[in-house]
């Protein structure tokens, strides 16, 4: 399909604010966040072409961003660690106690956990989708948000937490 | 299915974990209760990782992206107008980039939301026009007249946190749901088949609508019947 500039206004007006969200709760940085967002309209834009329908654009242009996010610590060889949860921004919400308790849950989770949850929670992504863009099967995506679940469950009962935390 | 399934599915994807699992879910109390507590905590997790995004990020995308666009006419001159009239248009238009889940996500939620209570739907209550005008008052409507029968009106938690007005409308044709969103703004109407339901989100006042049905003409009757009935305060639908 070809894709229009009317339909790239559309795209940014869209999916630019969850994609911000996404790249956020992976990098914790609100600027570099936003230049990640904008590069990666920007590759869309360069390869439009290669975009399979309207209806496959979301996981689309959550592997482009992926991309440029993996891209970036290659090119500056940030290690990938969790971050500090001093300076976390407000959420719309007005739970604050219960906002951060559960955004320091989901900073435990190890990044391939916390990746695929992200895309669903924030961006509805289907487990097959999302598996389409890890590069891993759809079984292992179920099997990863369960355990990405699993532990906040129990964080959020209040059972103890597991001291060692998972790498990728 | 056994509990054990559901709950690998649940935990999975609690915003649709399949026609199989919701049947498990209605039939064990168990499953049921364990269900309640991971929506409640999936909600959570949506409400406390709903940061607000920069004033105008949209806007500036489009602002970098567009010599790239334009750069095939080789002269500011022809691209600076149309970029100028796309900022202007963009800044009057300042609430399209919306809070919270997207319109997609938010309509699969309403499908998964209905599905979940199907007793709302073979309920017969005696709703009153007194209650039926404070609901789509609370939601930013002024109801000016009764817009099918009612058989059933409540609050309820809506996908992705905040609350609503769950409403179920009797039509000739067949009986629709309507959910009042105030807290979930959407720019443009959606329509969605899924799960053997049509949805249409549309916005209402400051925030949006949604019916649903298994019918899309039923959606459709129920759509006209409501711009007939409601006048909605800011923005139309």
């Amino acid at each position: 399909m070809i894709l229009t500039h009317h339909d790239f206004e559309h795209l940014v007006r869209a999916y630019s604010a969850e994609l911000f969200r996404f790249v956020y709760w992976q990098c914790r940085d609100r600027g570099l966040a936003e230049d990640l967002v904008q590069e990666t309209f920007a590759r869309a834009w360069k390869a439009r072409a290669q975009l399979q329908g309207l209806e496959a654009v979301k996981p689309w242009l959550y592997r482009i961003l992926r991309n440029e996010h993996a891209r970036l610590y290659e090119r500056r060889g940030l290690p990938l660690v969790d971050c500090e949860l001093s300076e976390l921004p407000i959420a719309d919400g007005s739970d604050l106690e219960r906002d951060y308790a559960v955004r320091e849950q989901v900073a435990l989770l190890a990044p391939r956990y916390r990746e695929p949850l992200l895309m669903q929670v924030l961006g509805g992504l289907s487990c097959a989708e999302i598996g389409a863009d890890m590069g891993i099967g759809e079984a292992a995506v179920m099997q990863r948000l369960s355990r990405a679940r699993l532990a906040l469950r129990r964080l959020w009962l209040g059972e103890a937490v597991p001291k060692r935390k998972e790498r990728t | 299915m056994n509990c054990l399934e559901f709950r690998r599915l649940a935990m999975a994807n609690p915003q649709h974990p399949g026609p199989a699992a919701l049947e498990h879910e209605a039939a064990c109390p168990d499953c049921a209760r364990f269900y309640l507590g991971l929506r409640r905590q999936e909600e959570a997790l949506y409400q406390a990782l709903s940061i607000t995004v920069p004033d105008g990020l949209a806007d500036r995308i489009l602002l970098l992206s567009r010599p790239r666009l334009f750069d095939r006419f080789g002269s500011a001159r022809l691209w600076l107008p149309a970029l100028a009239a796309t900022l202007v248009l963009a800044l009057s238009l300042n609430l399209m980039v919306s809070r919270g889940m997207s319109p997609e996500t938010l309509a699969a939620g309403i499908i998964a939301h209905v599905r979940h209570e199907p007793e709302t739907l073979a309920a017969e209550q005696q709703v009153s026009m007194a209650k039926l005008v404070r609901a789509f008052a609370r939601s930013g409507g002024d109801l000016m007249s009764e817009p099918a029968q009612v058989s059933y009106a409540r609050r309820c938690p809506l996908p992705g946190g905040g609350h609503g007005e769950h409403i179920v409308l009797k039509t000739p044709q067949g009986k629709v749901t309507l959910i009042l969103m105030p807290s979930k703004p959407v720019t443009a109407a959606l329509r969605l088949f899924k799960d053997g339901l049509n949805v249409s989100v549309l916005p209402a006042g400051e925030g949006s609508l949604a019916l649903v049905a298994e019918s899309d003409a039923v959606v459709r009757g129920a759509e006209a019947d409501l711009l007939r009935a409601v006048r909605w305060r800011g923005r139309q639908t």
